[in-house]
């Protein structure tokens, strides 16, 4: 097989067993890689009524057919599990070199079950793979556990995926840490690692991978790095997404207040355009990134001084205005507290911003916030309370480690209504009553509140449609977009390149260059889709229905007022045609649940379907 | 309101357009096109700020709205709107 290393790793934690087993080309074809292998291996797997915290539950890691090829931004990898925020899939895609790494190292990816019985770490070099004892590294950061790893193992160029103190402490909103900026973001992966006693992945490979037409790719390869030079990723290369604030903030769309505005009056010193002139240090590029978006801020003065942290957009706004904060130095604090410690930045500046409401509502007292004022904006308070969420400590972290859902449920008197949520996992940095096709595209996400899993804010924001209303049309726009997007997110490349394609037969070039498969543009967007309704059907087993496609009641219930919008909400019975279109769309009846013909037609199982 | 302030058209400056401010007051006494307001921004700044804002990546904002550049023409700014040159971005 082009494209693919040909085999992955099977570990039993609980037995110590490792056994490395081909990858079938048949599923290779049907899945492609990354996300579509994710959705079947869990969907295949994991049997209904699984605690995501147990032993059974299955955590693997999938790279794509392109990981390690000259493809630009193409060393990624993709984490999934039962999420253990969500109780439906869980995933997330990192980016850095773990993805490339891996496939060098001979392995498209590893499936792993069991709880070892101490903490342990898996190390894989070139084909071998061994457990190694972590004792030594449980309750360290992230930053020192890659640091301490390269040096047991005598060797600077191992990549590292490991966990920090919050995923030991089995914290929902525990992320996957690489490459000391990257993370497997959203849903809890970390604590699914935690679960199983795996403190850290640790990678070396010095492999090759080979590609279906060597001579076509270069040639082809030359155009797209070209084209990442030029203006359709100039946004990325030079301001990073952190410019998305004054854009946001002037189209009435940068949530503030947990949401209950749409500007932010302080936007100005906390965007994008400020942050580069007094913050950025250095703007950092993955493997095989010819475009470098990473930016990186340095606290140069006050109590945080020296502190570091990668700054993107979602971190910024969701731990900056969304908590009524505009000091830089206080949310680049707070973002390298959340990295270190092992924690999802969007989860943990939106499971704040929840708790700063219920302070300034009087819901919480300071004695329940450990004596922190935890008032909007106040950016000390915000650190403390990101590390005392982080690590549990008090009765404030007690209460919001595993995120505002669950917070609200523990903290009751209707509370619930302001924890910004979709399927018990926080919402992105887009407003959802001035950006109604995006608040549409989160909801019907299979893994909860995600900006990533069909683009849908991009239509609203352009003006292509009208963003302060929902039809039935809109369905079809997020179908579309998660079709597209699964192919992305299982090739997996970075969807910071999606402009450099000029449309969806270079992509499908791209899967024919690497593979060899004969692929048309039409037949990836059908595996694309086929790859969606297998994650949806692990979701149908663990119980997904149509109530779980909608937004936050703030959503409906409480009209919006800033310097932009006035009183915008999203009507119900809107919302309701268009939930039902995306259904229609889908092919899926009226609950959500894809029909046993479609799922014929896609060659799924159809046990499942109605 | 302020006469003043009607007759003003207030343009702000995001992303690559910050080199020439922060933002830029200009007096109009009538509706004009994104042509024509460029046109009036390129005598006090320069040039090169039309050939920035001619670039394909440039956004342009009128009010709360992002406006189609294919459908530029259409669309007339009067006295006292408010308008920015930014470049697009996506999530992150």
């Amino acid at each position: 097989m082009k494209g693919y290393a040909g085999k992955f790793l099977r570990v039993n934690l609980s037995t110590g067993e490792m056994k490395t087993e081909s990858l079938s080309e048949e599923w290779a074809r049907k899945f492609l890689g990354g996300y579509g292998f994710v959705a079947s291996t869990l969907y295949n797997e994991i049997p209904e009524g699984t605690d995501p915290l147990s032993p059974e539950n299955v955590l693997c890691l999938w790279t794509g057919p392109v990981a390690g090829t000259i493809i630009p931004v193409s060393s990624k990898y993709i984490m999934g599990a039962l999420s253990p925020a969500t109780g439906f899939i869980g995933f997330g895609i990192a980016s850095g070199g773990v993805g490339s790494e891996l496939k060098a190292a001979g392995f498209d990816g590893i499936v792993i079950s069991g709880k070892a019985p101490s903490p342990s770490y898996l190390y894989i070099q070139n084909g071998h793979a061994e457990l190694r004892d972590a004792s030594n590294l449980w309750g360290k950061s992230t930053w020192d556990t890659e640091e301490m790893i390269r040096e047991e193992l005598s060797d600077d160029e191992i990549r590292v995926s490991s966990i920090g103190p919050a995923g030991e402490l089995l914290s929902c909103l525990a992320n996957v840490t690489n490459d000391r900026n990257r993370q497997v973001g959203r849903s809890g992966m970390g604590a699914v690692m935690g679960s199983k006693n795996l403190k850290a992945i640790a990678i070396r490979g010095t492999g090759d991978v080979e590609v279906a037409n060597l001579d076509e790719l270069l040639e082809f390869c030359k155009d797209l790095y070209k084209r990442c030079r030029g203006p359709a990723t100039e946004k990325y290369r030079v301001y990073g997404t952190p410019a998305n604030v004054l854009v946001h903030n002037r189209l009435g769309c940068l949530p503030s207040y947990n949401f209950q505005k749409g500007t932010f009056e302080q936007a100005e010193a906390v965007s994008g355009e400020t942050m580069l002139a007094t913050m950025v240090k250095k703007i950092v590029a993955c493997p095989a990134c010819p475009i470098a978006c990473d930016h990186i801020n340095v606290v140069k003065e006050g109590p945080w001084t020296g502190t570091v942290a990668s700054m993107d957009y979602e971190s910024l706004e969701l731990l900056g205005p969304n908590c009524g904060v505009a000091d830089l130095n206080a949310i680049t604090k707070a973002v390298e507290l959340c990295d270190k410690l092992g924690v999802d930045t969007i989860s943990a500046g939106v499971t704040i911003s929840w708790a700063m409401e219920a302070y300034e509502k009087g819901l919480l007292t300071k004695d329940d916030c450990d004596g922190l004022d935890l008032r909007f904006g106040n950016g000390e308070a915000l650190v403390e309370a990101v590390e005392r969420l982080c690590l549990r400590e008090g009765k404030l972290g007690q209460l919001i480690a595993d995120g505002c859902a669950r917070a609200a449920e523990k903290l009751g008197k209707d509370s619930y209504k302001f924890a910004m949520v979709n399927k018990k996992l926080e919402w992105g940095a887009y407003s959802l009553r001035s950006l109604q096709t995006a608040t549409l595209g989160f909801a019907t996400s299979v893994r909860g509140a995600c900006y990533l899993r069909s683009g849908s804010y991009q239509v609203d924001v352009k003006g292509t449609v009208d963003r302060y209303h929902l039809d039935k049309s809109r369905g079809k726009i997020v179908y579309d977009g998660e079709n597209l997007y699964a192919i992305i997110d299982s090739l997996i490349i970075c969807k910071f390149t999606r402009g450099i394609y000029k449309d969806n037969d270079e992509l499908a070039k791209v899967i024919r260059l690497v593979t060899g498969f004969d692929v048309s543009a039409k037949e990836m967007i059908k595996t694309g889709e086929r790859i969606h309704n297998q994650a949806k059907l692990f979701n149908v087993r663990f119980g997904a229905r149509r109530e779980h496609d909608y937004p936050p009641p703030r959503a409906f219930e409480e009209r919006m007022y800033d310097d932009v919008n006035d009183g915008a909400i999203i009507l119900k019975e809107e919302y309701d045609e268009a939930l039902s279109g995306y259904y229609k769309a889908r092919r899926w009846n009226k609950e959500g649940i894809p029909t046993k013909a479609l799922l014929e037609e896609l060659d799924l199982d159809t046990s499942l379907g109605v | 309101m302020d006469s003043g302030v009607k007759s003003k058209v207030i343009v702000e400056f995001y992303g690559p357009f910050r080199e020439y401010g922060k933002s830029h007051e200009l007096r109009i006494d009538k509706a004009v096109t994104f042509e024509e307001l460029i046109e009036l921004l390129e005598k006090s700044l320069g040039v090169s700020f039309r050939e920035r804002a001619m670039k394909e990546n440039s956004t342009y904002i009128l009010n709360s709205k992002i406006i189609n550049r294919k459908k530029i023409d259409d669309v007339l700014i009067h006295p006292g709107d408010k308008v920015a040159f930014a470049l697009l971005i996506g999530g992150g």
